[in-house]
């Protein structure tokens, strides 16, 4: 029952994550695209800077979960390497617990924040004018599925057997973890 | 005890900007009324993000604010109107708007959303560019340039510009390595921002100024309604000399401005009447159709707006 | 209640969430809103996301990711070891060589990325073995890595900058070329450290008596000629009147992944994947430090704890020096506590006016401030690079590493110190190629 709510936490994570992912490779994108019309055909480019940022943006705030599962989010770790075992898995779920209480706090204020632009039907002020209720559904989704994602690592720390996951470092780091397949044989 | 109330405002502190003298005038005025009523400024957005303080003044978490009205035509769709092509024209015009029926719509919006203004203030605005004169519409065509205001790109694109859009404090590189030729913004960012060091003419505000902005000085009501009578009079006092005290500097601002560039040898030049119609004509078929058919009661407000002498 | 008591408050608040080591990110967040509860009650509920999400939602932070992206491309592929291969060949009969090719390899590739740990984990998985496996002692071989590394932020683009850029109000193209010479200065002291270790300690590797034929050496060239090219493109984008720095970042991103995917015939799902997947987790962890920093900072700034500490230093009536000597002590403690994108979002709105105010250069002071950051990468008790080295060298306890990169600490200062007696060596470029701002 805790297994499958762990694993289906995460695997939603990662379904963020690629959402996010992607947001970001369409920013990319969009980006290029805009200098091309502007810079070659001199022409006006009117919904791309909102459409940029707003991407980047929400994709940000959907990403997030999944650094949370991988440990990404770097936090200071000096306190805990002086601790024995014990003390140290109490200190994490103590972590973990003022973290979920953070990010329930973000959930109730950004969903405040999604309602009333949903609501009064909230633009952009820009020439496009985007309704505002589009990036901004990217804050509440984004820190609900941080609550879950605790949960899911609260629940890790109180059940025994399970191995936490909390502050892998090699999960910060780009792509060290990977590829290293991809490492040449150094010449000697 | 002291009441503190917090002003925000998103421009640099102490440096002569008049929107962040207007304020400062006013919180000194509040103080001399001894009226145990202290105003904390925080200039330079160091409290509120620009387009942030909208949301706190209304809800009264933010006191007192000097704020582009246009910012928050997102949520309050009318307010594209203070900031529309060719509406206000020159600074007696604008004088004569503010008791008019137009802007007595306006202030009812901003009333009903929870802030009242106690200081009115138009900034004007300019346009240079590095390629030639912009003068009739025909002169920005093919031109690459950042304007400043959302009804503004919607009648430069009519006219055959193309818009980017970047933060005032990119213009001056822009305009360097040539991802701009043109811009258009208030005539103290065209000094503060040095850019007749890339422009080749100017055109200066004048007796037919297209770009205006309404940048009241704004209470919110909440906190308003909750000071004791004394203190009201004297914020409304405050209020008004700080409206004469703007009225009066921000028209020695165009002639500095006007002064630095001719200075550093830039053709400075001013719209015709003809130039100004012209803009007009595109205007009403682009900034104007947008504003009425986006907005409810939109033609009426900008009629009421033109119908001012 | 009074600002001193709130301010120390909000602090304490803060070290106690670190302490627990929950992310920085969550922690700031959760400090600025006990403050901000205590101070306006329920009614911020309405303006914490406002704070947030207008805190990175800004073309010029759209860079960012861009830039990350550009690192991750080069890093996740054999890129990274060609370039120190081909560096190496030219310089493993100087003393020390290998660690110059470490240094070396970290000053080419930060003009590709504008993170630090990027450039640490992507010199560092090849730099690092290599180092152990020819003898250098465990602190040489990381402590340059990680101290190269920190070149990421100062050598254009960069994160810091970008940052330092918006909050500012100032130009990040004229940003950039202000960090170009410095860059290469410290790039050139980091080596005549290594230089001068190695002398001194009498090293003598394998590596002195490998021979390269000139052959072999001009053979490894043509292989750094895609870092050439990236590089040149994306100046050609900023600098050329194509497109604005935030701009050209998405244009210097894309260019990066189509050269490295087909130089390298990465044309495989995973190997792509994985560059977008590690781009996206690094700036996912910067982005959300700057918006909770963006939150934190609005409730300093809300308890008027950021215009009294303002004022205490604008009023210290002092010589000019040594107030910028009490700034950077200031800015040294911040870094070595938070990383360089929280500090910049918190400190420089209230530094800039005083900084302007005693006559320094803004561009000059963005270039001592992210050398002062580049210290907080790598000292305790958060440092970036060095949990990134303590990933790629889990074997190498982290005392080593420290005691590895003191002496670049030291160097830094000295740059420091170089940087105020010669501020030209700063505002000289941007002000030839861009012209002299007041
Ligand atoms: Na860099
Ligand atoms: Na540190």
């Amino acid at each position: 029952m805790i297994k499958a709510y762990i694993r289906w936490i995460g695997n939603l994570s990662r379904l963020f994550a690629i959402l996010s992912t992607i947001l970001i490779i369409l920013a990319m994108l969009v980006v290029c695209q805009m200098i091309l019309m502007r810079y070659v055909f001199r022409v006006a480019t009117i919904w791309q800077t909102d459409f940029v940022v707003f991407s980047a943006t929400a994709a940000m705030f959907l990403g997030a979960p999944y650094v949370l599962l991988k440990g990404g989010h770097v936090g200071v770790d000096v306190i805990e390497l002086l601790l024995s075992d014990k003390s140290r898995a109490r200190l994490r779920l103590v972590g973990a617990m003022l973290g979920l209480i953070f990010c329930v706090i973000m959930l109730a204020a950004t969903w405040v924040q999604f309602h009333e632009a949903w609501a009064g039907n909230w633009k952009h002020s820009s020439v496009w004018a985007p309704p505002l209720w589009i990036p901004l559904l990217a804050l509440p989704a984004g820190f609900a599925m941080l609550c879950l994602q605790y949960v899911a690592q609260i629940l890790v720390l109180t059940t025994p057997g399970m191995h936490a996951v909390v502050h892998d470092p090699l999960a910060a780091v780009p792509a060290v973890s990977q590829n290293q397949s991809n490492v040449k044989e150094y010449p000697r | 005890a002291q009441t503190v109330l917090k002003a925000s405002h998103q421009f640099p502190g102490g440096k002569g900007d008049i929107r962040d003298e207007m304020v400062q005038m006013i919180a000194r005025d509040v103080a001399a009324a001894d009226v145990d009523l202290e105003i904390q400024i925080f200039p330079g957005s160091s409290l509120y993000k620009p387009n942030d303080q909208w949301n706190a003044v209304t809800r009264g978490l933010l006191d007192m604010t000097s704020f582009p009205l246009d910012y928050a035509s997102g949520r309050h769709p009318e307010f594209s109107a203070t900031l529309m092509p060719g509406l206000v024209g020159n600074f007696d015009r604008a004088k004569r708007l503010n008791d008019s029926e137009f802007m007595t719509d306006i202030k009812k919006v901003i009333e009903d959303a929870g802030a009242m203004v106690i200081a009115d203030a138009w900034l004007s605005g300019a346009f240079a560019s590095k390629q030639g004169c912009i003068t009739s519409p025909d002169t920005l065509k093919g031109q690459v340039i950042r304007a400043a205001g959302p009804a503004f790109e919607e009648m430069l694109v009519a006219a055959g510009a193309s818009i980017s859009s970047m933060p005032s404090s990119e213009i001056y590189t822009g305009m360097q390595t040539g991802v701009l030729d043109a811009a258009n913004t208030s005539s103290a960012s065209f000094v503060s921002y040095r850019l007749f060091e890339h422009a080749k003419c100017l055109t200066a505000p004048g007796e037919n100024a297209l770009w205006f902005m309404y940048e009241p000085v704004l209470v919110s009501k909440k906190v308003f309604e909750r000071l004791t009578p004394e203190q009201q009079k004297a914020i409304l006092a405050a209020g008004e000399k700080a409206e004469a005290f703007f009225d009066e500097e921000v028209r020695k601002g165009d002639q500095l401005m006007v002064d630095t560039y001719k200075k550093a040898g830039v053709e400075v030049v001013e719209m015709s009447k003809e130039d100004y119609d012209a803009w007009l004509e595109l205007a009403k078929q682009s900034s104007y159709k947008n504003f009425a058919e986006k907005v409810e009661g939109g033609d009426a407000l900008i009629e009421k707006a033109l119908a001012v002498q | 209640m009074n600002v001193t008591v709130s301010g120390l408050l909000i602090i304490c608040a803060l070290f106690l969430l670190l302490a627990t080591g929950m992310p920085i990110a969550f922690a700031l967040g959760l400090a600025a809103f006990v403050a901000l509860f205590l101070q306006d009650g329920l009614q911020i509920f309405y303006i914490l996301g406002d704070t947030m999400f207008s805190g990175i939602a800004n073309l010029a932070y759209v860079s960012i990711p861009m830039f990350v992206l550009m690192g991750a491309a080069v890093a996740s592929s054999p890129a990274g070891a060609d370039l120190y291969t081909s560096l190496d060949r030219w310089l493993n009969r100087v003393p020390g060589g290998l660690v110059l090719s470490n240094i070396g390899a970290c000053a080419v590739f930060s003009g590709m990325t504008g993170s630090s740990p990027a450039t640490c984990a992507a010199i560092g998985k090849m730099g690092i073995p290599e180092m152990l496996r020819r003898g250098y002692p465990n602190s040489v071989a990381t402590g340059s890595i990680a101290a190269g590394g920190t070149l990421g932020i100062l050598i254009p683009p960069s994160v810091t900058l970008i940052v330092y850029g918006i909050a500012t109000e100032t130009s990040i193209g004229r940003l950039f070329m202000a960090g170009v010479f410095p860059g290469i200065m410290l790039t050139v002291m980091f080596m005549a450290w290594a230089i001068i270790d190695c002398k001194r300690k009498g090293y003598e590797f394998d590596a002195r008596f490998v021979r390269y034929t000139l052959k072999e050496r001009l053979a490894g060239l043509p292989r750094i000629l895609p870092f050439l090219l990236i590089i040149a493109g994306t100046l050609y984008v900023l600098y050329g009147g194509i497109a604005t720095p935030s701009e050209a970042a998405g244009a210097g991103a894309l260019l990066t992944l189509l050269v490295v995917i087909i130089a390298y015939r990465l044309f495989r799902f995973r190997a792509v994947s994985g560059i977008f997947g590690s781009a996206m987790r690094e700036s996912v962890m910067i982005m959300m430090i700057m918006a909770a920093a963006e939150l934190f900072a609005f409730a300093l700034s809300s308890l008027f704890v950021t215009q009294t500490v303002a004022a205490a230093i604008a009023d210290m009536d002092v010589n000019r020096w040594v107030l910028m000597a009490v700034i950077n002590v200031f800015l040294l403690v911040c870094g070595m506590f938070l990383p360089p994108v929280a500090v910049i979002v918190m400190t420089a709105p209230m530094l800039f006016p005083i900084i302007t105010q005693a006559g320094f250069d803004p561009y000059w002071f963005a270039i001592v401030l992210t050398i002062n950051m580049e210290v907080g990468l790598i000292t305790p008790p958060i440092g970036l690079n060095l949990f990134v080295i303590n990933a790629i060298a889990p074997t190498v306890p982290t005392r080593d590493i420290l005691w590895g990169s003191l002496p670049y600490v030291l160097v830094m200062f000295l740059a420091i110190l170089i940087l105020c007696i010669f501020p030209e060596i700063a505002t000289w470029l941007p002000n030839q190629m861009l012209g002299v701002v007041e």
